[in-house]
Order: structure tokens, then C-alpha cells, then sequence
């Protein structure tokens, strides 16, 4: 049956085509120290997904935040957290993407790739190990989501008190365009600085 | 180039250098933060701007000084026209969007009934025309759209999109109708062998995640049968996944050649009645890619030798893809599509069909107003099919017909169809003209191969006669096509209408 044969060749490569953007979204972030810093590199991941793109395309600005943990146990909460924000957007004209930080320590890097945007990012993602033994396991969370800001209108026209609450009132929630949560480990300090 | 050539220019760009830097900055505007926000040294600098010839130099300074004391946003310097000639409004853009530093052309709408706009909100649109875009203000007046479409439950989107003049962009809001109907004619044409093929539409759809769509259709374009009836189906979508179930009931009818070709014995393919049903689920990959995965049933009444019923059931695939340059001078699409049937799925009939389709076009000024099909270009495409086993007649290959081997009848070339098909074309596209020269085969395994040629021609009557609007689509649409094939003898044209490469 040399037709079922073909066809099965086929169906395999459509399965393997389909399963590839899931293989790739299942891969996880790599934790690793950087002196007494827990850093995140994650290359695997595509966190600017379709949607956000085309949003970032469309010259609308989209705030991505980050969220980096640190707990005793894979379902305890964290000891340790700190959450970065940033906002992106991408220039219509010159094809490259901008980057502000807003907390902490506020920065703007322009005329970044795609990738380099989520290289600059993570780079600036980092939450210091203090009071921890060199032998005590951990487990590190870490997650992101990213949503459409709605800036601060600082020329608002609705001068009075009810104008203002007026567009207090009428402002929908923000909508999540994508997230992903991870809980990593059990780490421990000495293994991690032998994997440098 | 020339010596004179680079001199003009040289000339030019000094003289426009001068020009730039004898402009007088009439007014230092701030847009995006309150001034408050800056030290009292630098908003005494930036007031110092005013009534000084302009200099970029000195204007990236003071922004190089805003982004240092608020360095979570961009600051950028862009300036406008002032209200006397050589006069300029020095604008510094401080925003986290990068796109706040240029100016907004124009404010539009889209799929939204202008005429329901209140004056007042319309007129507050319009004042962002000439200023840096302000995602606050942008998406303050998209809140106060949507209230006041509140009652229509209109959902509206906002994008900046690059306008007509450079640094110039476009804010667009985009409706979206909680509930959409639409009503379309669609895969109109007409062959002079073999005449009018159509397609009604009625859809519905809610929250554009969710609807149903009916279409009345009379083809005889596409397959090697003539098929009229109905198709109904349902979708919804989520994400990067849309699920579809489709039912069809479509009468067939068959030309005298493919009748006399077919006999009346036993193993005539030729069926009256096919009823399909058809669920699948379509997987956005990425933007560019898609995959389409699904079933599809079918129960097909045979005419000879008695009437009896026959059923195929077939797995479907599908991949497709589009990519275009970053200047979107070149674009490339494709998709290759597999039929598997019988064997462990059941149905009468077992057999292997592949579909593989591949198209590039070149339009060096893809920016240009003209419409999509009538720019300027180059466009190649080749498609090869293969069947292994034994398909039925809606699944066999054929050439002669609106889109392909225009000047060519079908049912002369293959009156039965084919298990085999080659076919390539190339074609050059004006505004006024399109000529394509087209090549193709269908055989089957026992049977020569034949190559045929043909040129065909059309005008898009729309462009060519400079409408604008809906006429020009409609007769864009409707544009005649003559194609003559290329043979030794009897190379009668043949006219079309619609449809085309």
C-alpha cells in the first residue's frame, strides 16, 4: 500500500509542523548567577508572541512585566520578589524597536531587533541571593505578562471633578495580550556557581 | 554620475542646510508630560529656544537633557511649520512610545459611520493633526467613541500607520461590530465555453470569535463538474485556532464530453448529488503560517449503471504560508495540501492527493495608491499535483478554464480529468495592461504528456478608466480576458470575464 505509506510520511510532518510552535513555547528559562545576582536567560522563549507583534506593529506602545521570585519550596510563596516593568514599542518608520524601563532604575535603549529587546530585558532582570547558605535549595519563579498600557493622560481635558470621573469610570481594565508563569528548581548556590 | 550632477546636489543640500538653519523657532512646545516635570533649569532653557534660529545640534542637546532627568521616556525634537514662513514650532516629544516623536497627518475611521460622530469629538480628533502623536489623548477619544457608539455595542482598535508625507503618520480607528452581518458575490466569472460560475455569501458573525456562514454557488470553473447547491457551516475562533464545521449539497452536472468520455458502465465516475460534510480546525503557526487540519466526508449518488450511493472519507491538510520583504517589494505565498482516503478512515474509495503551490510577485512601488492586482509587477506561480489511487471526479486535476491555460478548454484537454498536473505561468502587470504567458500539462500515469501554452490579456477596466471607490473595484473585479492559445492550427481566442491569475 505504497499510498497509506505516503500519506502516513505526510501526516507525520504535518504533526511534527503542528507540534514545533508548542515544542518551542514549552521551553523554559535558564536561571543562572552572576555574582551574588540570580539572573534569567531565556532564548528559547518567544515573549513578544504574534499578537503583541502585530499590536507593536500597529505603533501601539505595550507594557511588558516581569516578575522574578525567590521561595523555599516550589508551591510556597516567594521570600524574595521584585517586579520590573517596561514598556516597548516599535518605530513604523525606521523598523526597530524601543525600550523604556520604568522600574526600577529608569532607562530607554532605541533601535533594538526583535531579539534584542528580550536579550535587553532580561539582561536588566536580577534579584541579589542575601542570607541564603551555599547548600539551602530554593526554587525561583518567574513570570511576565504583557498588556496594552493605558497611559496617564496629563492634557486631560475633563478639567471638573465629575469630567475626571467620568474617564476614570469609562476606562475597560486592561486587557493581558500574553502571559507565562514558571517555577523553577530546586536550586541551590553552590551548584549554580559550578554550572558558570 | 556626472560632475554637474553632484554639484547640483551638493548645491541643493547646502542650500537646504542654510535654509533649515535660517528658520526662527517661533514657540518651544513640550507633548507627552506637563513642563512641571522638568527642573526649572531646563524649562528656562528650553524657553531661552524661542526666538533663536533653529540648530539640530542645540535641539538634540536639550533632549539628550530631558531624557537625562526623566529617563524612562524617549525624548526626541521635531519641528513644524510656525505660523509665519521661516518660522518654526521646536516640539520636544516625551513619551515611551517612539513613534510619539512624529507628527499625525490625519485622523480616520474605518468601519465606523462617520456621520454618528458627535461634532465635538470629531472636532478633538482633528486637533491632533499637526502635533507629535499622544497615546493618552489617542486612546482618551477611542473611550469616548466607544460611548458613544455604546448602544451599537461597537468594539474600536487604534493603530498608527505611516502617512502620506515622510515623518508623518496616520492614527486610524478601526471599528469592530459586536455583531457583523455581511453579504457578498463572490468567485464571480464568466468562460465563453464555459459560461457564468458564482457565489452568494451570507455571513454572521459575534465578537468576531464566533459566527455562521451560508453560501448558494453555481460553479463550473473549478472542477471538471458543474455544482450547484448550497453550503452552510460554523466557525469559531480563539487565538491562534479557528474550528469550522461545513455541510454541503451540491447537484452535479457534466458536460457532453465528459459524459461520452465516461460511458454509462459500471465504473462511470460521473455522480449526480455530493454531500459533504467538513470539520476542521485551522492553527495560526505564526502570522505567516497557518495549518489547516480536518475530515471530510462525503456520500456521492452514482447515475450509472442504477443509482447507488457511494461514500469517501478523507483526512485533510493544509499548510500555507506568506512572506514578504521588509519593503514589501517582494512577496512569496504558497501552500501545499494532502488528501488521504480510504484505508484504515473507511469509504469506498482509496487514493493519495497532493497539492503543491507556490506564487512570488514583484511590485516595485508596492506604496502606491493603485490597488492590489493593478500596481505595477511581476508575478510568477507554478503548481504541481499528484494523485496515487483511484479520486473521485471533484478530486482529479484539470487546466483550461478562468485561471489557468486561459485559451484553453478543459474539457477538450481532459474530459475525464487527471491524476497528474504541471502547470507555471508568468505574467507582467500594469495599470492598464495585464499579460500573462501560461504553461501546463494534465495526464494521467498510461497517457502522453502534452504541454500547452497559452497568452492571455486583461484590462482592469476600474484602474484603466481612473475610478475611484467602489466602481473601480466592482469593474476592477468584473475585467474582460481574452486568452489565445498557442497551437499550429485553430487558434481561436477565448473571452473571459472575472476570475483571471
Amino acid at each position: 500500500m505504497p499510498s497509506l505509506r505516503v500519506g502516513l510520511i505526510y501526516g507525520c510532518f504535518g504533526i511534527v509542523c503542528m507540534l514545533c510552535p508548542i515544542a518551542a513555547k514549552a521551553q523554559s528559562p535558564v536561571i543562572r548567577l552572576e555574582g551574588d545576582q540570580l539572573r534569567v536567560a531565556a532564548s528559547g522563549l518567544h515573549i513578544l508572541g504574534s499578537e503583541t507583534l502585530q499590536r507593536l506593529h500597529n505603533g501601539i506602545a505595550m507594557n511588558l512585566v516581569f516578575s522574578l521570585g525567590i521561595g523555599p519550596g516550589r508551591n510556597s510563596k516567594p521570600a524574595t520578589a521584585e517586579t520590573f516593568s517596561f514598556v516597548v514599542s516599535y518605530d513604523i518608520f525606521e523598523e526597530k524597536f524601543a525600550v523604556s524601563r520604568i522600574s526600577p532604575n529608569p532607562r530607554s535603549v532605541t533601535h533594538l531587533s526583535e531579539s534584542a529587546v528580550q536579550t535587553w530585558c532580561l539582561d536588566s532582570i536580577a534579584l541579589p541571593l542575601l542570607n541564603m547558605g551555599q547548600d539551602q535549595p530554593f526554587w525561583v519563579t518567574f513570570e511576565y505578562h504583557i498588556e496594552e498600557p493605558r497611559p496617564v493622560d496629563s492634557e486631560s481635558s475633563s478639567g471638573s471633578l465629575i469630567g475626571q470621573l467620568v474617564d476614570i469610570f469609562s476606562r475597560k481594565s486592561q486587557k493581558q495580550e500574553s502571559s507565562a508563569s514558571f517555577v523553577l528548581g530546586p536550586f541551590r548556590i553552590s551548584e549554580l556557581r559550578r554550572q558558570r | 554620475m556626472p560632475k554637474r550632477v553632484i554639484l547640483l546636489i551638493g548645491f541643493l543640500a547646502i542650500a537646504a542646510a542654510l535654509y533649515a538653519q535660517q528658520a526662527t523657532i517661533e514657540k518651544v512646545e513640550l507633548s507627552g508630560i506637563v513642563e512641571d516635570r522638568l527642573s526649572a533649569n531646563l524649562r528656562d532653557a528650553l524657553r531661552r529656544l524661542e526666538g533663536q534660529p533653529y540648530d539640530s545640534q542645540s535641539a538634540d542637546q536639550i533632549a539628550q537633557r530631558i531624557q537625562s532627568e526623566l529617563p524612562d521616556y524617549v525624548a526626541t525634537p521635531t519641528t513644524a511649520p510656525g505660523a509665519q514662513p521661516n518660522r518654526v514650532r521646536l516640539i520636544y516629544s516625551v513619551a515611551h512610545n517612539i513613534n510619539s516623536r512624529y507628527l499625525v497627518e490625519a485622523v480616520e475611521l474605518r468601519a465606523i459611520d462617520r456621520s454618528k460622530v458627535s461634532g465635538a469629538l470629531w472636532e478633538e480628533m482633528q486637533k491632533m493633526v499637526g502635533h507629535p502623536v499622544n497615546d493618552a489623548v489617542a486612546d482618551r477619544l477611542k473611550d469616548r467613541l466607544v460611548m458613544e457608539f455604546k448602544k451599537s455595542d461597537l468594539h474600536v482598535t487604534r493603530s498608527v500607520i505611516r502617512g502620506d508625507q515622510p515623518q508623518h503618520v496616520k492614527i486610524i480607528y478601526q471599528g469592530h461590530s459586536t455583531n457583523s452581518f455581511s453579504f457578498s458575490f463572490g468567485s464571480g466569472s464568466y468562460h465563453s465555453k464555459q459560461k457564468f460560475s458564482g457565489k452568494l455569501t451570507l455571513g454572521y458573525s459575534r465578537f468576531d470569535v464566533i459566527g455562521v456562514a451560508a453560501d448558494l454557488m453555481n460553479n463550473s470553473n473549478e472542477l471538471m463538474e458543474r455544482y450547484a447547491g448550497y453550503r452552510g457551516g460554523i466557525w469559531a475562533e480563539q487565538k491562534r485556532v479557528r474550528f469550522s464545521v461545513n455541510y454541503s449539497s451540491l447537484r452535479a452536472q457534466w458536460s457532453p464530453a465528459t459524459q461520452q468520455a465516461a460511458g454509462n458502465g459500471a465504473s462511470s465516475p460521473l455522480y449526480r448529488l455530493r454531500d459533504t460534510i467538513e470539520p476542521s480546525a485551522k492553527i495560526t503557526i505564526s502570522p505567516a503560517v497557518h495549518l489547516t487540519l480536518g475530515v471530510a466526508a462525503t456520500q456521492l449518488q452514482m447515475q450509472s449503471p442504477t443509482l447507488h450511493f457511494i461514500s469517501t472519507l478523507r483526512a485533510i491538510g493544509n499548510i500555507e504560508y506568506r512572506h514578504s520583504s521588509k519593503s514589501q517589494k517582494n512577496v512569496f505565498d504558497g501552500n501545499y495540501e494532502l488528501h488521504v482516503a480510504g484505508h484504515t478512515l473507511g469509504g469506498d474509495a482509496v487514493y493519495t492527493r497532493n497539492l503543491l503551490n507556490q506564487n512570488y510577485k514583484f511590485s516595485p512601488n508596492p506604496a502606491s495608491k493603485v490597488p492590489l492586482g493593478a500596481t505595477n509587477g511581476l508575478a510568477v506561480s507554478f503548481e504541481l499535483g499528484r494523485i496515487s489511487g483511484n479520486a473521485p471526479m471533484f478530486d482529479r486535476f484539470s487546466l483550461g478554464n478562468v485561471d489557468t491555460l486561459l485559451g484553453w478548454n478543459k474539457y477538450d484537454i481532459s474530459p475525464l480529468g487527471a491524476s497528474r498536473m504541471a502547470y507555471g505561468s508568468v505574467g507582467y502587470l500594469t495599470k492598464y495592461l495585464s499579460v500573462w504567458f501560461e504553461t501546463g500539462s494534465v495526464w494521467d500515469p498510461d497517457q502522453p504528456r502534452v504541454l500547452r501554452k497559452s497568452v492571455s490579456l486583461r484590462v482592469p477596466l476600474g484602474t484603466a478608466l481612473h475610478l475611484n471607490g467602489p466602481a473601480r473595484i466592482v469593474l476592477d473585479v468584473v475585467s474582460p480576458s481574452m486568452g489565445i492559445p498557442i497551437r499550429g492550427s485553430h487558434a481561436n481566442p477565448m473571452f473571459a470575464i472575472g476570475g483571471g491569475n
